[in-house]
């Protein structure tokens, strides 16, 4: 049996690390965006009270999770699924999948379409935050790099273009 | 096409293709309940790095893989018995079959033996004797196949097993997967794929769900064949070579995924008669029996048209798309079919050099073997004419001549 050999092939550290610290961002991103862009506070709104979801790779890749509370603020909760109740889980299904998404490869409509992507919970809910994340890419992304990560660039005012964005920015970095 | 009274359609495969497709491969191995696979492969997948690529797609999955790249052109019945000691001692509960055609009948064989007793190796021979389902079969594509790998169809030696348990549970076709191409075994994957369909999509038994499958196959093979080889032979520089990789990859994965629906057609219609008289002109070893198929196809198709009065004029539509098929009237379109099939032969003759043959002549076959080859298929089959029509065609495909009416 020469010919034989095991192989345990290794993780991957430094894209878990890059995942982290993305994921981290975005979830903060979108806390900030819900108390700045009124498209995403209109999309929070539709939610119901206490809808939390999360993003995740498979099998214990990682995850963001954020929640809306009883007053309808939206808050970042970490990166700890289990911690709390889902209503959304969106799970790419495998980490790969996550790091195309988040090195915009791939848009969430196309990881979609490849069959990258899968849902527990209401699609109508999972939806609103596949719309929430696009917007909350185009904050965070100069235009040519979140034309790749969104399924269409929208067109926005100037104002929300640079004061908005602005504002999303430092919200984000303060977490305020 | 009407719809038949009955008709049954069996693929259990699951197809994943395309971009990451290998990334996948954790997930669907879990939804097989399989956590410990086997890739069983030849020395060349891990000289190219194939394995090391399915290693990666594996990172974070937590799953442990085990190699056997020992596969060789004599592997037989002792490689097998080696195979079931490894795949029961160390615990594995999946094969992840990798390459083409001989690796892949033996990661079946083997299958069959750990998936029961070793005994089933012998009682398991011949057609549908396989009566249980087997473990995880993976079939992942690393060139061009002949499309048989999809199919319930094994052979080791003079060992010939049939089921449809045979059929792989899921086939991973990556474009990472795909090796260099070396053309004559790209042109003779393709050749059987394209017989297979075609012969299929016209059956006298209409099909409904075998014929959206060729129609697939053959509009594949003949929009991508044609690039593939112009590409691999043309002479170029390093630059010129990088610059075409991309399209060559999307024209190659094209050609294996024409190839894998070509087996799911195999599995579930009967064979034609370009295809029985292929492989019996292939038996002696001196000719690839892919590569006369091809070159018996237009001849085989020219005599259910011409000599049994059936209208096949609707194959020129899968080889030249909607456009080409509605603008040609309907008196002309089994013609230009015909044509559009002599002329890929002609062209992969020039293009290779004249290493693919248009005749059988240009293949080796001589004329006094004719006579046994008809023989060898109308002795399969109870049809009087079957051996006039068997040697009809092959005298054809021997001189290269059009059969008329």
């Amino acid at each position: 049996m020469n010919d034989f050999r095991k192989i345990t092939p290794g993780g991957r550290p430094f894209t878990r690390i890059y995942l982290n610290v993305m994921l981290w961002f975005v979830g903060r991103a979108i806390q900030a965006a819900a108390r700045q862009d009124p498209a995403v506070k209109r999309e929070f709104a539709q939610l119901p009270e206490g809808f939390t979801f999360t993003l995740t790779a498979a099998p214990d890749g990682p995850s963001m999770v954020v929640s809306k509370d009883e007053t309808g603020r939206v808050t970042y909760l970490g990166r700890r699924p289990a911690n709390h109740p889902l209503n959304v889980k969106l799970t790419l299904k495998h980490m790969e999948g996550l790091f195309l998404l988040f090195t915009f490869r791939e848009s969430t409509a196309t990881a979609t379409a490849r069959d990258r992507l899968y849902v527990e919970g209401s699609l109508a809910e999972a939806c609103a935050v596949v719309r929430i994340l696009d917007i909350v890419q185009v904050y965070l992304l100069p235009k040519p790099v979140a034309r790749l990560a969104v399924k269409r660039y929208p067109r926005w005012s100037f104002k929300r273009h640079a004061w908005d964005r602005t504002l999303v920015l430092l919200r984000t970095v303060l977490g305020v | 096409m009407t719809l038949p009274d009955r008709f049954e359609f069996f693929c259990p495969a699951k197809t994943a293709s395309g971009f990451k497709a290998l990334e996948h491969l954790p997930g669907d191995l879990e939804a097989l309940n399989a956590r410990r696979p086997l890739i069983i492969t030849d020395p060349s997948s891990t000289r190219e790095g194939r394995v090391q690529q399915i290693a990666k797609a594996f990172r974070t999955s937590g799953l442990t893989l085990g190699v056997y790249d020992g596969i060789g052109p004599d592997a037989g019945m002792d490689t097998v018995k080696d195979l079931f000691d490894l795949y029961l001692d160390r615990g594995f509960d999946a094969i992840l079959a990798l390459g083409s055609g001989p690796t892949v009948d033996l990661a079946k064989v083997v299958n069959i033996a750990v998936s029961g007793q070793p005994e089933d190796l012998n009682r398991c021979q011949g057609v549908d004797r396989i009566d249980h389902p087997l473990n995880p079969l993976v079939f992942i594509p690393a060139g061009s196949g002949t499309g048989t790998e999809c199919a319930g169809e094994a052979s080791l030696g003079d060992r010939t097993y049939c089921s449809a348990h045979l059929i792989p549970d899921l086939v991973t076709i990556d474009p990472r997967m795909i090796g260099d191409p070396a053309p004559m075994r790209i042109v003779s994957g393709a050749m059987a794929a394209l017989t297979h369909a075609a012969e299929a999509y016209v059956c006298p038994r209409p099909h409904p769900f075998a014929e959206s499958y060729a129609q697939l196959a053959i509009g594949f093979v003949m929009a991508h064949l044609l690039d593939v080889v112009r590409a691999v032979m043309a002479p170029k520089g390093k630059m010129a070579r990088l610059a075409d990789g991309f399209s060559l990859k999307k024209d190659r994965l094209a050609l294996v995924n024409a190839a894998c629906m070509a087996g799911y057609v195999y599995a579930n219609t009967p064979r034609g008669l370009a295809a029985r008289l292929g492989q019996a002109a292939g038996r002696g070893g001196e000719v690839d029996p892919a590569l006369a198929m091809g070159i018996l196809l237009p001849c085989a198709l020219e005599y259910h048209a011409h000599r049994q009065g059936r209208d096949l004029s609707r194959i020129l539509r899968p080889m030249v798309g909607l456009e080409r098929y509605c603008a040609t009237p309907a008196g002309q379109r089994f013609a230009a079919a015909m044509g559009s099939l002599r002329h890929l032969g002609n062209e992969l003759f020039v293009l290779t050099e004249t290493a693919v043959p248009r005749t059988l002549e240009d293949a080796g076959l001589t004329r006094n073997a004719l006579e046994a080859v008809a023989q060898s298929v109308a002795a399969q089959d109870p049809d009087e004419d079957l051996a006039r029509a068997c040697r009809t065609i092959l005298e054809h495909a021997f001189d290269g001549r059009p059969l008329t009416a």
